[in-house]
């Protein structure tokens, strides 16, 4: 930005001495004694003009060379921070069916080979796998490229061994890459130094940008005139007479203005830099800013970037034909894009590799070779689907705590994060054609219905996938974050909480009021909510109460409750914000986005230990330093107790409840536990529910907040479903924590019953909170003897 | 004065940690797991409900024994972690437990381990949750219980609270 007020300056300079050299032409023709007597006046006026403009000159130079140093040594490339994937960690047991070990190897830019001897490669097939991995840099160390065979077996890893046949305890495979975070100005690249630069990238760049580059001084003349010619016979411009230095010089330090000017500018940096910096320095510079296309917003800078752009790989892995393509690019990554013009990306690709061979770099038998090989670049929704703006989202909040913007923009941080690649595939596979299949089933428009979704892990609240929207590789609203929506009965669970840490006076076998609600609210309105069926179901037990999701019950048991200790409940549970001592929270009138109703599930699911959802789990710094690890944390805020009964009681709503339906997707027996959420009118669907490794939260409902006429069964419920059978969620399967005793008890009068009497169920109580009266059954049959005798 | 007095336990945490006496490493267990099977297999470290009955006539030393032991990687990861915990690498050994519960989230001895790292590094106010957590998920264990309730003893009393110290110390010899 400096250099041009001093350039306008100078200008006028060169003008003056032009026009007075000229007048004084005239005059001498016409005075000729006058101007013989001024003539050494005049020689000296213009030595003195001479020393003046190479004095300017000088310093002009000697500024330039100053903003060139400022720019080269200062100027550290933007690299923005690089977000990574957990790694996938192999052992004998570890869950892994072949589609998913082929799924992880894809993302990763693994080769399938014959025999896998170099880095990322792999074969097999079935059931039987090797695998060469790469290197990588992990937060605790470094691992060395690994042999492994693997055996698959019933979904699980039967046996790991080496190259070998060495068992191996465990080992991570690296973790994909899965997004940027490039700053505003949307320069996207990955740094590479010299020597990571293929040969074949060398001599490819050079066979076409600046075949002398190595032997010219910054500006080539030859290669100026051969343009020139080249250009004169084309009659248009076909080449340009530019080196890498002068292109790297344009790209780094100048706008993109076309003037003579500019051109004598670029020249003398050129100069400059060939002047102070060796050819790998620049070179290496070259590689890292040259622009090779563009991805929606983001602009694709450097080789290292663009070959996991177009062949998500590292550029040290590319081939000839490869690495052919990316030197083409140069001369126009829009025009020769790959991916949209994939003919003129051939041809051009081809004429870099005949100007390869024709300069001696490579054979003919090469050149044929690899003129004979596709493209390669990977499928528009491939590289690039791997990138999880939802997730990515999130990530980026939660580093926003911790870190200045400017740093993860430009830092080159790595960030390592909790996603499943896999479990976010097939739940964008299953949200898709979940609603797909409801559209059409309830004749819907199709496409009307949006929908959210969020995975954790139960102990640890590592957040394993999230979806923000139907389309879930388009960055946008995201739902799972930010659409605050009405929760419904999915706040239930809450109040039952709350009342059975009240063992005294609550249990599962409790029978409480499902009888008519009125009340004034503060601003005069009269609140009088209704059960889902329109009816009144009288004393009902406890547990049957949350299982149906009756409003009526639930409401006068949150009033006799009162609302403040709910509230708490809700609070403990992992809701952050204020809520409002209003008696229709007790229905789940309280707006929450997805991700909030997971860290309300995940305390659940964990036994009442709260563990803050995280998306990220180690920060390190460019140089692979560890700058920051985000640990595990658990916070006990509710008693064993109380949590264990309320998630046999959650268990029963999938079993015998409102989400029955669960049946037909995880099979009849299958335990997990679980809630549906619906809210007025039918404008919100949700499902919350956990199994044995997992707890996930279901959002479906419409954008504009019309009806979508579908309940939470309806519309979440199935969902949840398909996605937790294809991803063979484990079954739930809690431990009975130190106090709680299975009892028998009658169903309709809450009553101590014995096994085989008519209405009676085996519940969990908290101990010495089982009820005390017998029923008659139990109090007169064998059943009763027995009580009697053994004391239960 | 307090750290004082928290010193013996740090010494029975840190040998508890660096031996892992309560969980002495066997052999390689034959697969426990019936295979295959639409459902997945629950958590290796789910307990059967048949270790309540074993626990009434074995001599305590016994009882931890008689558990499913970790799978071979879980015991590598230990392995890890006690060996960054002896050079002072904190972090590394925590990573690694950390690791090692993503693989079994309900191992209660993972969650034990990560307790006692966090009293050795003075970080009370996490200890008296992971030894919760651990308690939590070894309802059949009193070896376990009493380490556990000792260490939220020191860490309550470190933190200046000396009834909930003295009421946790209590829990340990009650379980006992």
């Amino acid at each position: 930005m400096a250099q041009r007020p001093r350039g306008r300056r100078r200008q006028p300079t060169r003008k003056k001495s032009k026009s007075r050299k000229t007048t004084t032409t005239r005059k001498s023709s016409r005075k000729q004694r006058r101007t013989r007597r001024r003539k050494g006046s005049l020689w000296r006026w213009l030595a003195g003009l001479l020393v003046l403009g190479v004095v300017t000159l000088g310093g002009y130079t000697l500024y330039l060379s100053h903003q060139v140093r400022v720019a080269f040594e200062g100027k550290r490339w933007a690299v923005p921070a690089r977000v990574y994937a957990r790694p996938l960690e192999l052992y004998e047991g570890a869950a892994l069916t072949p589609a998913q070990l082929r799924h992880e190897l894809q993302i990763l830019g693994y080769r399938k080979v014959r025999c896998p001897g170099a880095g990322a490669q792999w074969s097999g097939g079935g059931r039987h796998y090797r695998v060469r991995t790469r290197a990588f840099h992990f937060w605790d160390g470094e691992q060395p490229p690994l042999t492994l065979d693997i055996r698959l077996a019933d979904g699980q890893v039967s046996r790991l061994t080496d190259g070998q046949g060495r068992p191996l305890d465990i080992v991570r495979l690296e973790p994909a890459e899965i997004g940027s975070i490039y700053p505003t100005h949307r320069e996207d690249r990955v740094l590479v130094r010299r020597e990571d630069l293929p040969d074949s990238l060398v001599q490819a760049l050079l066979a076409v940008e600046d075949r002398r580059f190595f032997e010219h001084h910054g500006i080539d003349p030859r290669g100026i005139a051969r343009a020139l010619w080249n250009n004169l016979r084309a009659g248009g411009v076909v080449q340009g007479g530019s080196t890498l230095t002068q292109q790297l010089v344009k790209n780094f330090f100048l706008t993109p203005e076309r003037s003579l000017w500019r051109k004598f500018n670029e020249a003398l940096m050129a100069l400059i830099v060939e002047a102070r910096y060796s050819k790998d320095e620049i070179l290496e510079a070259y590689a890292n800013e040259v622009y090779l296309g563009q991805d929606g917003a983001r602009a694709i800078h450097g080789f290292g970037l663009a070959s996991y752009f177009y062949f998500n790989r590292p550029l040290q892995e590319l081939r000839l034909h490869e690495t052919a393509l990316l030197a083409g690019l140069v001369k126009g990554a829009s025009y020769y894009n790959p991916r949209r013009h994939p003919d003129r990306a051939l041809k051009r690709r081809n004429l870099v590799l005949e100007q390869m061979q024709k300069l001696g770099f490579i054979t003919a038998a090469q050149a044929r070779r690899a003129k004979a090989q596709p493209l390669g670049v990977t499928g528009k929704g491939h590289g690039q689907q791997h990138r999880y703006p939802a997730f990515i989202q999130l990530v980026r909040r939660q580093l926003a705590r911790d870190y200045r913007e400017e740093d993860l923009t430009s830092e080159g941080l790595r960030i390592f994060t909790t996603l499943d690649p896999w479990v976010q595939k097939i739940a964008v596979d299953g949200v898709a054609r979940e609603l797909a299949r409801i559209e059409k089933s309830r004749r819907l428009r199709a496409g009307i219905l949006q929908a959210a979704m969020v995975i954790v892990s139960p102990q640890g609240g590592e957040v394993t996938a999230l979806i923000g929207g139907r389309k879930a590789g388009v960055s946008g609203f995201n739902r799972a974050l930010d659409a605050r929506r009405p929760v419904g009965s999915l706040v239930k669970p809450a109040v039952y909480l709350t009342a059975l840490a009240r063992p005294r006076r609550f249990t599962l076998a409790t029978l409480i009021e499902d009888k008519p609600v009125r009340l004034e609210l503060p601003n005069g309105d009269l609140w009088t909510p209704q059960n889902f069926d329109h009816k009144l179901h009288g004393r009902v037990p406890l547990h049957r109460a949350l299982a149906q999701s009756l409003n009526l019950a639930t409401v006068n048991l949150g009033l006799e409750l009162r609302l403040e200790p709910v509230i708490q409940t809700l609070h403990e549970l992992g809701v952050d914000k204020k809520i409002r001592p209003y008696p229709s929270l007790l229905l789940g009138a309280i707006p929450m986005a997805p991700v909030e109703v997971a860290q309300i599930y995940q305390t659940l699911a964990a036994g009442g230990f709260r563990a803050p959802l995280r998306a990220i789990r180690e920060v390190l710094d460019a140089d692979g330093q560890p700058l920051q690890r985000y640990p595990l944390e658990v916070r006990q805020v509710v008693d064993p107790v109380p949590a264990f009964l309320l998630t046999s009681n959650l268990q029963e709503v999938v079993q015998a409840g409102t989400a029955n339906g669960l049946k037909s997707y995880l099979g009849r027996d299958f335990a997990v536990a679980g809630k549906t959420g619906t809210t007025n009118d039918l404008r919100d669907s949700w499902f919350a529910g956990f199994g044995g490794d997992r707890v996930a939260v279901v959002w479906v409902g419409r954008d504009d907040n019309k009806p979508t006429g579908l309940t939470g069964s309806r519309g979440a419920l199935p969902v949840f479903g398909r996605v937790m059978r294809d991803l063979h969620l484990a079954p739930l399967d809690p431990l009975p924590p130190t106090g709680v005793r299975y009892y028998w008890v009658e169903e309709s009068t809450g009553l101590l019953s014995a096994e085989g009497c008519e209405g009676a169920i085996q519940l969990p109580f908290a101990e010495g909170s089982e009820p005390k009266r017998r029923s008659r059954c139990a109090a007169s049959g064998t059943a009763g003897l027995l009580e009697r005798l053994f004391g239960g | 004065m307090t750290a004082l007095r928290f010193a013996p336990l740090i010494a029975i945490a840190a040998l508890l940690a660096a031996c892992g006496s309560p969980y002495p490493i066997q052999q390689r267990p034959a697969p426990v797991e019936p295979a295959g099977g639409i459902s997945r297999a629950s958590p290796p470290s789910a307990q059967t409900p048949a270790e309540v009955e074993v626990r009434a006539y074995e001599p305590p030393a016994r009882v931890a024994t008689v558990r499913r032991p970790a799978s071979p990687a879980v015991r590598r990861l230990i392995r890890t972690a006690v060996e960054k915990r002896r050079a002072g690498d904190y972090q590394a050994a925590q990573a690694s437990l950390e690791r090692a519960l993503r693989i079994e989230p309900r191992n209660a001895r993972l969650w034990n381990r990560l307790a006692h790292l966090y009293a050795e590094q003075g970080q009370y106010a996490r200890v008296e949750s992971l030894a919760a957590k651990s308690n939590a998920l070894a309802p059949n264990d009193p070896i376990l219980q009493a380490d556990n309730w000792s260490l939220i003893a020191g860490a309550r009393e470190a933190m200046g609270d000396r009834r909930g110290a003295a009421e946790a110390r209590r829990r340990a010899r009650l379980v006992q």
